[in-house]
């Protein structure tokens, strides 16, 4: 009997042991972080941060989301549209889709709207619960907090851009919300964005520089106020662009059938206002920048013409100097070497390493002819119309005479190109910068294009980078808001501003003053200095759609385009190599209205919540 | 834990005794394997013939929730009471089982609660019994031989055929890669031609295995114990010495049970079942050898080179492919690893009939345990063409590596049970109240499983009235620390019917239910099982630079949550039904058992496709799958007897089809493209109708204007043409339609019997399997040339159109035109891959003779003669070459014969 009651005790403690849950607490786990640890200390907390700046910024750049293969360039016709694996090279021949790719990526469309959200709930989670971390400073948590409605606003910004209105998210994520809600109105998703950068502006500091006693420049490449700034210029400029501010959407402009709300792609109407607005966000961010050291590399001076090499000097420096006074926001090229060789020698940029995939970078004739001679006269460029390649003297005295920018982002064979003087790397003879071909049939024939290198490959941001072979990719840069500001001044009706900042930058490149007054000269003016100056920024692609501009599908994003090619003798790069050069076919782009705006994903469109945009 | 005799007899279970097993199958000396078409209910899908391999995928009914893994086993397996492993029962003695008993309807699963949904393999061990010690000796030995081979092309029909795919790359002009004289070296046996399979693999491989047994005891004490040896050797064609090895397995077994009464109400009872694992191999992936062996060319080098002077070993190799098939059998050395595994049971039963009469407790106490330990000799060797080193590889002697271990895990549980087995006039009574406590502590290598814990409080009532009419009520309340408070504890309740009709005819219904933990797929990357999924995880990931400088590998790493964490998680619901018979006709010579069961899964844990994306986690998991799973499985025997011959026919049926209901897909544009509403894991892809041909293309090459166009890569004559479903002129995601059910079967029907007639003994399986496809693009060898791979036969059908080289083979094509390359437009996912895959194999055919001494010390003496695999049925064997059980191109499958003696003292 003792025994019954032994085991009876038993069962009963066995019962007892699980009654109080301890025993299925869950047991230790390797290799995980809790919440509660992360925002307990700096450094996690910091990584949170940290992981959002990586996915945020990254977006529109090679191996950043969609495009990853490939660059916004090659859409806007700038550059080469790539080897054929690229996602850019399908864009441009077959325009974008909404499904995933044979791999099951999504590369349909230059960005993947599903990427954003990670980095809108990451920046929500550390608005939340950075308080509760014990190692930051209380400046140090508003400057974080700053930096997560920043990087909320620089998303948000970007969809606005490229699909107008989308949902509206205000918190961390959390599975019992409800969270199915439709796409906000484009007017809505202006007003949040701006709001947010309100958020961001009145937090973040004006420069990183010592923020913390003795830290130097640890922490330079933050985003500051000047960001927020930039931001608020850039969004209010896209806001008042034809695209969203007219009269009528695009979509009945273009015959474009669309059943959802119009407002969620066209701010409704067209107001004027929205130009003043964007100037006056323009006008603050130069004050700013004079008050903090940012500020356009302009030797001459406001009102004067740089010299040739002034020219060169200020041009190669404000794109390339790291940190530099023109750059207000740069991409830190991370840690991860992958990026980093696909950013850099991979697709289009540095042009110093020899990689494999530099040869499809070329710049394409089309943009070439944009760029004039010192004096702002035309050059005379080789046209599929002749007859016989021309002789490589032509070629040299157009190199000889081409305007400074030319010189700095472009390397050309046998005249090299001017942005590291006397560097044996950078004017390599067994480099290959043009389209080369010693077969004399083909050039006789000039039949396509020897695609690919064309005139030249890029080399802009490597600016007298020597053996550096990484660069940052400037998210913000003073010159594009001058010529926004040119810009809207012109569509305001005030040609005198508007000229003067055009000039400005005109005068900085080298170039002297226009003082065109015609509002529609003007404007295409503005369009090709702005093309010029922020040549591979990221930011043709989305000017020329914003701008409905005319000849968007025939001459820019969509249409034939034509190669330069070279006939020689040898493949050394020197002009006594070269024998003849011509102008050829090479793709037609491709280009329909309903590209003004990007797809969505099929798939998510297929959760029944959100509206496609028209015409996909 | 296990039901009780009374609780069977409603039940639909049947047991196999371990007497009918088969003592050792060489074709799989896995025991899991060995279980194939012998118990009604049970999928036995066979993975490799390599020696010392994991468990076979084994399915109760089917599948009844995709939260399985065609990897992992999600059925439980029980031995003696206590949870173990598979690992633990891979290489059991068929010697030291008394049973193995497959637990698959409500009524048997009603006490295992969270580890009953995807059924249960029970097994018993073998006792001691009260008399004379009795001892058997048992021992055979015979040859595997490799079946169903498939080699690649030799050089010269390869070089032909690259010629073809080199052409269609470079614009479809005719421009060999292999000019003329290269292709007449190859044909007339002057060029490069290496039989990459025979050089790697024998023709035949030796086996042998012993054990002893015995058994006995008093009324005080009993005792059992079984000592195992096996030794298999594998296919690999290179000796074992110092220098390599043969892929082998031995096994050394070892289990003693002991029962010791010590009073009148105290029963100890003492199992230890233990076993050690040697297995040994070169220094090198088996799966990668076999993968080079399947893809390397034969004229890409010669085995060895000539002109080097390397003082150690002289193998060619080169950058691309630097893995010389030989090489890796003789150049790198071998590794052993050896497992431990153990499973030992302490039970006290006391008998308490002294205060009720039938009542009695048990208390039990389990500890498993498993460890690998591994030791290698390795050497490196250079890599020659031509006398010149090809990679950075040099030579070197052989090293001794040292010791390290490669997994440990620990398992331990206890339970008690109280328990009364009453009669009262015609009513019959059976109750158990059962607590069952498990710590799992694993290995680290599985990041999140490697601890896990549950609690088990379970009970039954059965009640059989006059022996006609049965009924039982059953419940499980199972708590989980996979899960948040509040969600831990799950109750499952059962109840059963049974209602004998006459003396032959039984009816037998059961309903309730039963859960499960694991959650296989969906889990993407995160390794959690499904377990822990409330707690919200963060992850290192990604970085960020800041300051002035590069910072390549030393940014600031980011950190971002793993996945988004709910405490609303819980486990997957099974809801069983079952109705069946049991009914004997022909006087008892024709047995016949039938059910038809029914699964309804809900809450299977389920990666939430279609939360938007603005939600910003791409793995968020909600319990919202559904699924449901039905079929029939019936058993037949008969048995007769005429004079001095006796025998027994049997046969097994299980047909079993699932249908997901719901599982968290993005609805698609059009009906036809889902997945959901066909069974898990069906085929789904594009409808092949043919070959472009040279008419579908304009005179630019660019595809006429009538043609729907592919947006998967541009096209060319002779790829594969798929059938635009929704006619938008496009091919592509939305011209999806369902192509053939998964890659498990539907209907398995196995059958065999067994005579004897004058001391011969003659037994025969066959197993037979319908219903399930294989898709040939899973495997390299359907893709020539792809990644400096070889081709097959099959590539010979190639689309091809080269008049200047008298090439045309446009009306009898029967493959795609040829790349070099990847091609993401034939290579995707049509009709013209998926194959079904039906067949019959003879399984195993026994014939003994058995000699009787009556009087002397040797009771009786039992000469065999065995054989595995012995033919095979298929059209997947017959047209694609691969066979059909093992379903890939790699390791062989085996066929064996052995021969044994078995003595009886």
């Amino acid at each position: 009997m003792k025994k019954i009651l032994f085991f009876f005790f038993l069962f009963v403690t066995l019962a007892g042991v699980s009654s109080c849950d301890l025993f299925l607490e869950m047991p230790e786990v390797t290799g995980s972080v809790y919440k509660e640890d992360v925002f307990s200390n700096r450094k996690d907390t910091e990584g949170m941060l940290w992981r959002a700046y990586h996915r945020g910024l990254r977006e529109g750049l090679p191996e950043g989301w969609a495009i990853n293969h490939g660059t916004l360039a090659s859409l806007s016709g700038e550059i080469t549209r790539g080897y054929s694996w690229h996602a850019g090279y399908n864009l441009v021949v077959n325009g974008p889709s909404t499904v995933l790719d044979a791999s099951g990526q999504f590369q349909g469309a230059p960005a993947n709207f599903n990427e954003n959200w990670e980095v809108i709930r990451a920046c929500w989670l550390i608005i939340q619960n950075i308080d509760s971390c014990p190692e930051l400073s209380a400046e140090m948590k508003e400057y974080m907090k700053g930096e997560a409605y920043g990087l909320i606003a620089y998303r948000y910004m970007g969809m606005f851009q490229r699909w107008g209105g989308v949902p509206i998210v205000r918190q961390a994520n959390n599975m019992s919300d409800n969270i199915q809600f439709p796409r906000a109105t484009a007017k809505e998703t202006l007003d949040f964005t701006l709001e947010m950068i309100n958020e961001a502006y009145t937090r973040l500091p004006d420069t990183w520089f010592d923020i913390e006693p003795g830290c130097g420049d640890k922490w330079e490449g933050r985003l500051t106020k000047g960001a927020a700034l930039a931001m608020k210029a850039r969004v209010l400029t896209f806001a008042s662009r034809p695209l969203f501010n007219a009269t009528q959407p695009y979509t009945r402009e273009f015959g474009i059938p669309f059943q959802g709300d119009e407002n969620l792609i066209w701010l409704g109407g067209y107001d004027e206002q929205r130009y003043k607005d964007a100037i006056a966000a323009h006008l603050a961010l130069i004050d700013w920048g004079k008050a903090h050291g940012k500020h356009l590399i302009f030797t001459a001076g406001e009102g004067n013409r740089n010299t040739f090499e002034q020219a060169i000097e200020d041009y190669g420096n404000g794109v390339s100097q790291l940190n530099g006074p023109e750059i207000i926001l740069a991409f830190k090229i991370e840690s991860d070497q992958q990026v980093y060789n696909n950013m850099t020698e991979g697709y289009n940029w540095s042009a110093y390493v020899d990689a494999g995939e530099r040869s499809q970078r070329g710049v394409l004739t089309n943009f070439v002819r944009l760029y004039r001679d010192v004096d702002g006269g035309e050059i005379d460029w080789p046209t599929t119309e002749e007859d016989a390649p021309r002789p490589i003297s032509d070629f040299a005295a157009n190199i000889d005479k081409i305007e400074p920018r030319f010189r700095v982002d472009i390397c050309v064979p046998g005249k090299f190109g001017r942005s590291n003087d006397g560097d044996s790397n950078w004017n390599d003879a067994i480099w290959y910068m043009g389209s080369l071909t010693s077969d004399a049939a083909i050039a006789a024939s000039m039949a396509r294009a020897i695609e690919g290198r064309s005139i030249g490959v890029p080399t802009k941001f490597y600016y007298k980078a020597g053996a550096r072979r990484w660069f940052e990719f400037p998210l913000f840069r003073l010159a594009e808001n001058y010529l926004n500001l040119a810009e809207a001044y012109n569509e305001t009706g005030d040609t005198e501003n508007a000229l003067k900042y055009l000039n400005i930058i005109r005068n900085r490149a080298g170039l002297p003053s226009v003082s065109e007054t015609d509002k529609a000269k003007l404007r295409e003016l503005i369009v090709r200095e702005k093309a010029l100056e922020c040549f591979e920024e990221n930011q043709r692609y989305f000017d020329v759609k914003h701008w409905k501009h005319p000849d968007i599908g025939t001459k820019i994003l969509g249409g034939p385009k034509t190669e330069i090619s070279f006939l020689c003798i040898d493949n050394n790069n020197t002009m006594a190599g070269l024998v003849s050069y011509w102008d050829a076919y090479s793709y037609t782009a491709y280009w329909h209205p309903k590209w003004f705006l990007e797809p969505f994903r099929q798939d998510e469109v297929n959760k029944g919540i959100i509206v496609q945009n028209p015409g996909y | 834990m296990k039901t009780q005799s009374t609780f069977k007899a409603i039940a639909a279970a049947l047991a196999l005794a371990g007497s009918s097993l088969p003592v050792y199958s060489q074709d799989n000396a896995n025991f899991t394997a060995s279980l194939a078409g012998r118990l009604p209910g049970l999928t036995v899908i066979t993975r490799d013939a390599i020696p010392g391999s994991g468990s076979a995928r084994m399915l109760i009914r089917g599948i009844g929730s995709y939260a399985e893994s065609p990897d992992v086993n999600t059925l439980k397996i029980y031995v003696d009471g206590f949870e173990v492993k598979s690992d633990y029962i891979d290489y059991i003695s068929a010697e030291e089982i008394e049973s193995v008993q497959i637990l698959k309807d409500a009524s048997e699963l009603a006490l295992y609660g969270m580890n009953g949904a995807n059924g249960v393999i029970y097994i018993t061990t073998k006792r001691g019994s009260v008399g004379a010690p009795k001892i058997n000796f048992r021992s055979s030995g015979g040859v595997s031989t490799p079946i169903n081979v498939v080699k690649p092309l030799g050089s010269y029909d390869y070089a032909r055929l690259y010629n073809q795919a080199w052409a269609n790359d470079n614009g479809r002009e005719w421009d060999p890669y292999y000019d003329l004289d290269a292709m007449n070296a190859y044909k007339n046996g002057t060029g490069v031609d290496v039989d990459w399979y025979d050089e790697v693999f024998r023709s035949a491989a030796p086996y042998a295995d012993a054990n002893l047994s015995i058994r006995g005891g008093s009324e005080l004490a009993k005792y059992n114990v079984v000592l195992d040896y096996a030794n298999q050797q594998g296919f690999l064609n290179v000796r074992n010495t110092d220098r390599t090895h043969n892929a082998s397995f031995a096994k050394y077994g070892v289990r003693t049970n002991l029962d010791m009464k010590l009073n009148q109400i105290l029963t100890v009872s003492m199992d230890l079942g233990g076993r050690l694992e040697d297995r040994a191999r070169p220094n090198y992936s088996l799966y990668s050898l076999v993968n080079d062996v399947m893809s390397y060319p034969s004229n890409i080098y010669p085995i060895f080179d000539e002109l080097s002077t390397d003082p150690i070993i002289n193998l060619s190799g080169t950058a691309v492919h630097p893995n010389n098939p030989v090489g890796s059998l003789i150049g790198l050395g071998w590794t052993t690893s050896r497992t431990k595994v153990m499973q030992a049971n302490f039970k006290f039963k006391e008998d308490l009939s002294s205060l009720l009469e039938g009542l009695y407790l048990q208390e039990g106490f389990s500890f498993y345990s498993k460890t690998i330990g591994n030791t290698a000799k390795t050497s490196t060797y250079a890599r020659y063409i031509g006398g010149v080193p090809q990679t950075a590889d040099v030579s070197t002697y052989l090293r001794s590596q040292g010791y390290w271990s490669s997994g440990k895990e620990r398992w331990m549980q206890g339970n008690v049970i109280l328990g009364w087995n009453g009669k009262m006039d015609e009513n019959v009574f059976d109750a158990q109240l059962s607590a069952h406590i498990s710590d799992f502590n694993g290995t680290g290598s599985q990041f999140y499983n490697w601890k896990y814990r549950y609690i088990n409080y379970a009970g039954r009532l059965a009640w059989i009235y006059d022996d006609r009419i049965d009924a039982a009520l059953g419940f499980s309340l199972f708590g989980s620390d996979a899960y948040a408070p509040g969600h831990r504890y799950v109750f499952y309740p059962t109840v059963s019917l049974g209602w004998k009709l006459t003396d032959d005819v039984k009816l037998r219904a059961s309903a309730g239910l039963t859960g499960a933990t694991e959650a296989y797929v969906g889990i993407e990357g995160l390794e959690t099982d499904g377990r822990y999924l409330y707690k919200q995880y963060y992850t290192w990931t990604g970085s960020f630079v800041t300051g002035m400088g590069p910072n390549f590998g030393g940014g600031v790493s980011g950190i971002r949550p793993l996945y988004s964490g709910s405490e609303d998680l819980t486990a997957e619901r099974s809801l069983k039904a079952n109705v069946g018979a049991d009914a004997r006709f022909f006087e008892g010579k024709l047995n016949l058992t039938a059910d038809y069961f029914l699964d309804l899964r809900t809450g299977i844990l389920t990666l939430d496709r279609t939360l938007m994306d603005y939600y910003g986690a791409k793995t968020a998991y909600t319990n919202l799958g559904r699924m449901l799973n039905h079929g029939l499985d019936a058993s037949l025997v008969w048995t007769d007897k005429k004079g001095e011959f006796s025998y027994s026919l049997f046969s097994n049926i299980l047909f079993a089809r699932n249908t997901v209901l719901e599982m968290g897909e993005v609805g698609p544009k059009y009906p036809y493209n889902a997945v959901t509403g066909h069974p898990y894991g069906s085929r789904m892809g594009l409808e092949c109708v043919g070959f472009y041909e040279l008419k579908d293309f304009d005179l630019d090459g660019e595809l006429q204007m009538t043609e729907a166009i592919p947006l998967f890569g541009s096209v060319q004559p002779g790829d594969l043409k798929y059938k635009d479903q929704d006619g938008d002129g496009y091919i592509d995601d939305t011209d999806i339609v369902w192509l053939g059910n998964p890659s498990y079967p539907m209907l398995t029907v196995d059958f065999g019997g067994q005579a004897e007639w004058l001391g011969f003994d003659l037994s025969v399986l066959f197993t037979s399997s319908f219903g399930s496809t294989v898709n040939l693009l899973d495997y390299s060898a359907w893709k020539p040339f792809l990644n400096y791979g070889t081709a097959f036969e099959w590539a010979k059908g190639a689309w091809a159109y080269y008049p200047e080289a008298q090439v045309d083979t446009r009306k009898s094509a029967t493959f795609p035109r040829l790349t070099t390359g990847q091609n993401d437009h034939n290579y995707r996912s049509s009709s013209f891959w998926v194959k079904n895959n039906n067949y019959l194999r003879l399984k195993n055919l026994e014939l003994g003779y058995t000699l009787k001494f009556a009087g002397s010390g040797v009771e009786k003496l039992r000469v065999y003669l065995s054989g595995q695999n012995l033919f095979t049925v298929s059209t997947l064997l017959w047209k694609y070459k691969m066979d059909p059980e093992t379903v890939n191109y790699g390791y062989p499958a085996a066929r064996s014969v052995c021969a044994g003696v078995q003595i009886s003292f």
